[in-house]
């Protein structure tokens, strides 16, 4: 062990009374914490996932006119491709297939091929602003079963709902009130639901390639070159009513361009993570590890490394939680001797549960 | 708005047909020339004992100004594309310009409406 530090500092009730005093100031801090313990959630679009970029536009075509309009709308007058955008479609609904509800509560393979989404998405090339990279994607869930809509339980509740929500006359005013009320029903309802089944276990994969383009044309380009390709697989497992253990793998070939000789390089990485959790209203516990390996790493990155993370926290009152959270980070960096290089304890105040159980 | 035309003395069947897995619940409304409120001629939803992708309603003497109106409610998950089709017949045959494919996608909470009248002549 070459290094160690562990934060105690001073007692946990001086330590609170720090915190209550400067919570504000450790926002920032909350919300990079929050991220390291997120739940493994499959990238709702693996596309965009893929070549690293954030959609400013999301276009949800249902037909095939619509899908082809959004195509056209993509690309400017010159032919090249507009960044920023994305598309996700279903192919199954986009070609006609019919799902109905009974079907989709029966049967697994049927909601995996409704759910399918193949997805597109574009983005600036982070080197050279002419260029753009362009991703494509697939994500097939096999099975959710924290998804409401194949509990019939669920669904008959909000059928009544809604059913019985109907205005008795159709005037627009009559109508959009009816429905206000319903649908705040609903999420209330859908919102009692989750809380209850978030745990409940699904499987999910996806598969994305990207490349980018140069001078952003869509059409054949010597200078266009491939990005490489990422899968991930995401299975998380009930362990009890309010308990999940979750785990995560990700596949990535990217093809690099070298800077200094315009070479292409070709990195493979693995990442990986198990998660657990179990909550409740009061208090929840988690515990994280993941790691990552790379089988030709750009110079200053570790070839591989594990981190782990376990936090509790515990409603103090409707409005503050106080939680803490314990973590090491393990690197097998080549320039570095193995070892723990972080260990830390730390208490926080937050308005709402840090440990935010997966929903949808 | 759309416009049909059918034979007044003929009973009008309104079949709604879903394709997609969302929770639905709808009601059909008529008024015939001179009335001044609207009267329900059916309430349904996705979930009917008898058939639970197709139902049909029947509805007599709507003669030339009358209307209908649908209302369609979905709920489902969010941003799920959705299908309903509305198809209205006479005599078991499929009045002209009296098919409507309801088509789109739930909101991010996966509520979704459709209304809108139809126009009888």
């Amino acid at each position: 062990m070459k290094q160690m530090a562990l934060h105690t500092g001073a007692t946990p009730v001086v330590t609170l009374l720090f915190l209550l005093a400067g919570a504000t100031a450790r926002a920032q801090d909350s919300a990079s914490e929050q991220a390291k313990t997120a739940p493994y959630a499959m990238p709702e679009l693996p596309a965009v996932a893929f070549i690293g970029g954030q959609a400013n536009t999301i276009a949800r075509p249902v037909t095939p006119r619509a899908l082809a309009t959004d195509i056209v709308n993509g690309v400017d007058a010159n032919g090249h491709l507009k960044q920023g955008l994305a598309v996700a479609a279903t192919p199954f609904s986009l070609l006609g297939g019919s799902v109905n509800l009974s079907q989709y509560q029966g049967a697994w393979w049927r909601a995996a091929l409704y759910n399918a989404q193949l997805s597109a998405g574009s983005v600036r090339t982070a080197t050279d602003n002419s260029s753009t990279d362009l991703g494509t994607g697939l994500r097939i869930v096999l099975y959710d079963n924290s998804d409401p809509m194949r509990d019939t339980a669920y669904t008959g509740y909000v059928r009544r709902i809604l059913s019985r929500a109907l205005p008795d006359e159709p005037s627009d005013a009559a109508v959009a009130a009816a429905f206000e009320k319903a649908k705040k029903d609903v999420i209330a309802y859908r919102k009692q639901w989750r809380k209850d089944n978030w745990s409940r276990s699904g499987l999910a994969v996806a598969a994305a390639s990207g490349w980018q383009l140069n001078e952003s044309k869509l059409l054949p380009n010597p200078d266009n070159r491939w990005l490489g390709w990422s899968a991930w697989a995401t299975q998380s497992i009930r362990l009890t009513k309010s308990g999940q253990i979750m785990g995560q793998v990700r596949y990535t070939d990217q093809q690099r361009l070298v800077a200094a000789d315009g070479s292409i390089r070709r990195s493979a990485q693995v990442d990986y993570g198990g998660r657990a959790i179990v909550g409740s209203a009061i208090v929840n516990f988690s515990a994280e590890l993941t790691g990552v390996s790379r089988s030709n790493p750009l110079s200053g990155a570790p070839k591989s490394g594990v981190e782990w993370a376990a936090g509790v926290e515990f409603r103090i009152s409707d409005a503050i939680w106080l939680s803490t959270s314990l973590g090491k980070k393990l690197s097998n960096d080549a320039n570095t001797a193995p070892g723990i290089v972080f260990a830390g304890l730390r208490w926080e105040v937050n308005t709402d549960a840090r440990i935010q159980v997966p929903t949808k | 708005m759309p416009t049909v035309q059918i034979y007044p003395t003929k009973p009008l069947a309104f079949t709604v047909v879903f394709h997609s897995p969302q929770v639905v619940a709808y009601r059909l409304w008529y008024k015939r020339p001179g009335e001044a409120k609207y009267t329900i001629f059916a309430t349904g939803t996705d979930n009917e004992p008898s058939n639970p992708s197709t139902h049909t309603h029947v509805v007599d003497n709507l003669s030339a100004g009358s209307e209908i109106v649908y209302l369609v409610w979905l709920s489902g998950n969010g941003n799920s594309p959705y299908q309903i089709d509305v198809e209205l017949a006479q005599n078991g045959q499929a009045v002209p310009n009296g098919s409507f494919s309801l088509q789109g996608t739930t909101d991010a909470d996966g509520f979704a409406q459709k209304k809108d009248t139809i126009n009888i002549v």
